[in-house]
């Protein structure tokens, strides 16, 4: 009887592992015959049957993405735009969470509903007049084009005013009285404590503005202007003929983001499930 | 210097008075103690002084300065606040350090001055921890050093105690008193804790429903309560109200007996008939709740060594006349 | 008296200048554009350029949105989301209910189920064209060899994308319904093992009941997110074959894009008014819809 329900419960392990790893494999499969590919010639790419281990790897295909694909001046142009757009989000949303939690003016919950409906307005449903804009302003094919309209979101100010909202009024008032003002306050009390709710606002942030791939389709013409994501299309288009050198390409698009994610995947979680229990 | 002066002082939240014109002068180097239960107003009152609370109407005066329009960080004021109010991402010593910094002291002089602050609360090994790593009571004193750091005019302390345990707190509350006559400091410091108000204050203040109803020292206020709430609100257990007619008055009065001056007797013809409820013994002194004829219940404390009357006996209760407070039914104001 | 308006309003002008930076980019590049939709939909844009555009009211509204065209898109953009969304959510809660187990090495296994997040529309897109292409693809190795191949086959286009989708997303699902099971408390299953209830019992009774918020909250950005896909059409599909993939996206960028002579930003301007409203309308429906049973499922 107990040498039963030891071993079944032993089977029952071993079934799980099972299962797991063959939902594993399904996941990353993809990722990982990508990596395969990126390394064999293109000849053995359509080899049949498929090559599954690149016995022989071909690392070349990799210099050639980042030289001869632009892959380093489309990742320089990402990071510059990334970084501009997440510094800008963080900012933005810092002063306006700051304002709702902390001080009193007449309209403030007009205001904040304001702030909420951008949510409701995709971005999608902007880009006609938007890329109008971009033009007159003469930021067509510029940096600023591609970052200036992400530079706010509602999402953001939500987040960190949530959080504001957490700091124990008493703290903001023993400050008044230490004769700290706002902006004091602000940054040396009230943003270190909510660095956990910022830290998620610039993961998630970060990781938006680098997969963005309408707006900077839209707004850019100029190959040096390009970011990554466009750079693999354009990649894909000149590089037919090798398709390793595209396969590579995707994998250098994708290797920022994963160091991002180990360093602060704790932070994503954290940003996502903050727009699960508002709701 | 230390001098705190309120004159027709008022708040209204939309329809709430929540303070209604208090008038109050808290001298130098005293102790005031304002008191009232929950929502009566005197932390919107300390509110006000502190300057975090704008008023509706009225004048507030520090030293001899009217303050009204100046900003909290510049009426040289020190708060201690309930939950503490620490800084929880800097150390101790940068709490404490805080309100020097702000304005701009230099940094030998800080140094210093956050050693004596430490050394006087007993807390200079523990200046390098997060208030997070420190037990209740030891952050209380780092709230308290934050506040004696600077030598402002005069403390406010806003319920500073209720977090700590009740062993504690006793501790404390001593500690506070003997504080503030080592520093000559004015101290304001509300609570609704009578046993605080009477053991600590030089004076105090009872507020009720926004209203000032009596100040005076503890013991003045013990023995003249001006008027019923007083009475109810000061000791414990508190005074027996007894309708007039019962006590041998008119009906217009009530008739206030503390605890300690009812004695039950057997069997003498002048008294008031009642019944044993209920008997608590607390080891130094007994409570026999007894119910008077029309339901009214009254608390008679006894000393241990009398012979406690058995459980729904028949008693007298007998008190001098000269213990009996007298309040007008009405108005519930102390009779002369 | 005075002191107070002063101190008052000087609060007040911070308030205003904390909130200037995000409201002037609203202004500009949310509200500006979202209304001057509706205004350019009045407009139709001439075949050749440096003509002046011509005033024709609500007739480009009414001609757009009962053509065919307009119908079919709609039609494909509300098939995706079907395609997406629910297939989506019920990967993303069977592999977290498989990971959610105290087993060695359950990390490891986290960390692959989550791994998609690392992904972009457009990397998936470049590694799935692989998977589907006829020669050296390896679902035709496999034998999934249609004629015409995958991504030119009418029939078929639309679910590759979708699956694209679904694996792109994955990632974000696992770990956002992973943390909404990590959530539950575990003296909840104690007591339902207590009261004899199986695993399967346990799941619908326990788990799902409890996990109700989260993947409410999964459902309305899912659906959100699936009317505004468009880098994997335009890379795996472009909006073809025979408009077979031309979501409601792809239809806006066509008559934007430069590339396309016969542009139209008035037809544009119509069909993102029309995406608008269809999301809002989405988004109002599931919450009245979906929230009452998750309040009831509480």
């Amino acid at each position: 009887m107990r040498a039963d329900t030891r071993r079944g419960r032993r089977l029952r392990t071993i079934g799980a592992y099972a299962v797991l790893s063959f939902l594993a494999l399904i996941v990353v499969f993809p990722i990982y015959i990508t990596i395969v590919n990126s390394l064999l010639r293109p000849i053995d790419i359509s080899s049949r049957p498929p090559s599954f281990f690149p016995f022989h790897p071909q690392w070349s295909s990799y210099s050639q993405a980042w030289n001869d694909g632009h892959m380093a001046k489309y990742l320089v142009n990402s990071f510059i735009v990334t970084t501009l757009i997440t510094v800008g989000q963080v900012a933005t949303a810092v002063l306006a969470g700051y304002a709702f939690a902390f001080l009193e003016f007449p309209f403030k919950r007009t205001l904040f509903l304001v702030f909420l409906a951008t949510l409701m307005i995709p971005f999608e449903v902007t880009v006609v007049t938007n890329l109008d804009t971009i033009n007159q302003l003469g930021w067509y094919d510029t940096y600023q084009g591609l970052a200036v309209p992400f530079l706010a979101t509602g999402f953001g100010a939500f987040l960190v005013r949530q959080s504001f909202l957490q700091i124990p009024r008493e703290l903001s008032d023993a400050a008044a009285l230490d004769g700290y003002g706002h902006w004091r306050f602000m940054t040396r009390v009230a943003v270190p404590l909510a660095r956990p709710a910022i830290a998620a606002l610039a993961v998630f942030g970060f990781l938006g503005a680098w997969n963005q791939y309408l707006w900077p389709l839209l707004a850019t013409k100029d190959d040096r202007l390009r970011t990554v994501q466009i750079g693999l299309k354009q990649l894909r288009s000149t590089q037919l003929n090798e398709l390793n050198v595209t396969f590579a390409g995707a994998i250098i698009a994708v290797i920022p983001i994963v160091i991002l994610l180990l360093l602060f995947q704790k932070h994503l979680v954290r940003g996502l499930t903050a727009g699960a229990v508002k709701g | 210097m230390g001098r705190v002066s309120l004159a027709g002082v008022t708040k209204r939240f939309g329809d709430v008075t929540a303070v209604d014109r208090l008038d109050l002068d808290v001298a130098d180097q005293e102790f005031l103690v304002l008191l009232g239960p929950s929502g009566c107003g005197k932390s919107t009152a300390l509110r006000m002084i502190a300057g975090l609370e704008e008023l509706t109407e009225g004048t507030i005066t520090i030293g001899d300065r009217v303050v009204n329009e100046i900003e909290p960080k510049d009426r040289d004021l020190a708060m201690v606040f309930q939950s503490y109010a620490l800084y929880p991402h800097l150390s101790v010593r940068k709490n404490i350090e805080f309100p020097l910094r702000t304005r701009g002291v230099p940094k030998a002089q800080r140094d210093s001055q956050v050693a004596k602050a430490a050394d006087a609360l007993g807390l200079s090994d523990l200046l390098d921890r997060k208030p997070g790593q420190l037990s209740g009571g030891q952050r209380q004193r780092v709230a308290l050093a934050r506040a004696i750091v600077r030598d402002p005019e005069a403390f406010l302390m806003d319920e500073p105690l209720s977090n700590l345990d009740a062993k504690l707190r006793v501790q404390t509350r001593g500690e506070l008193v003997e504080l503030q006559r080592r520093l000559e400091a004015t101290v304001i410091y509300v609570t609704h804790d009578q046993v605080e108000a009477m053991t600590m204050g030089d004076r105090i203040a009872i507020m009720n429903h926004g209203v000032l109803q009596q100040v005076g020292p503890p013991q003045e206020v013990y023995e003249r309560p001006a008027n019923l709430f007083v009475a109810r609100f000061i000791g414990t257990p508190p005074m027996n109200t007894i309708p007039g007619e019962l006590a041998g008055a008119t009906a217009e009065v009530v008739i206030g007996v503390r605890p300690e001056h009812l004695h039950l007797t057997g069997s003498v013809e002048d008294g008031i008939d009642a019944t044993v409820v209920v008997i608590e013994s607390l080891g130094h002194e007994r409570h026999v709740i007894c119910r008077l004829a029309e339901g009214t219940q009254v608390i008679v404390r006894q000393a241990t060594e009398l012979v406690s009357p058995p459980m729904g006996d028949a008693v007298r209760l007998r008190f001098a006349p000269r213990d009996a407070h007298r309040f007008d039914a009405v108005t519930e104001q102390r009779i002369a | 008296m005075s002191g107070r308006g002063r101190r008052r309003r000087r609060e007040a002008i911070v308030g205003y200048g904390l909130l200037v930076p995000a409201l002037l980019i609203f202004a500009v590049f949310v509200f500006y554009p979202f209304l001057r939709n509706f205004q350019l939909g009045f407009y139709l844009n001439p075949p050749f350029p440096n003509l002046p555009r011509r005033w024709v009211g609500f007739d480009q509204y009414h001609d757009i949105l009962t053509s065919t065209e307009f119908v079919n898109s709609l039609k494909t953009t509300i098939a995706f989301a079907f395609m997406t969304v629910p297939a989506g959510i019920g990967l993303g809660l069977a592999l977290a209910v498989a990971a959610n187990r105290k087993l060695k090495g359950i990390g490891i296994y986290r960390t692959i189920f989550s791994s998609t997040v690392a992904t972009s529309v457009a990397v998936a897109a470049v590694i799935f064209s692989m998977l589907f292409n006829p020669i050296v693809g390896l679902l035709p190795w496999l034998g999934i060899n249609p004629t015409p191949p995958i991504i030119e086959n009418p029939d078929l286009a639309l679910g590759a994308v979708a699956l694209v989708t679904v694996w792109q997303t994955l990632g974000l699902t696992f770990i956002l319904i992973s943390a909404g099971l990590q959530a539950i408390p575990e003296d909840l299953y104690e007591a339902a093992a207590l009261d004899g209830a199986g695993s399967t019992t346990r799941f619908w009774r326990v788990t799902i009941p409890m996990l109700s918020p989260t993947l409410f909250f999964a459902f309305v950005i899912g659906t959100i997110h699936a009317f505004q896909s468009f880098g994997q059409i335009d890379l795996i599909t472009g909006g073809g074959p025979f408009k077979r993939t031309n979501v409601l996206t792809y239809a806006i960028y066509s008559e934007i894009n430069t590339v396309n002579h016969a542009a139209n930003p008035g037809k544009a301007a119509v069909l993102s008014v029309a995406l608008f409203f269809i999301t809002l309308g989405l988004a109002l429906v599931q919450m009245r819809v979906l929230e009452r049973r998750v309040h009831y499922a509480r």
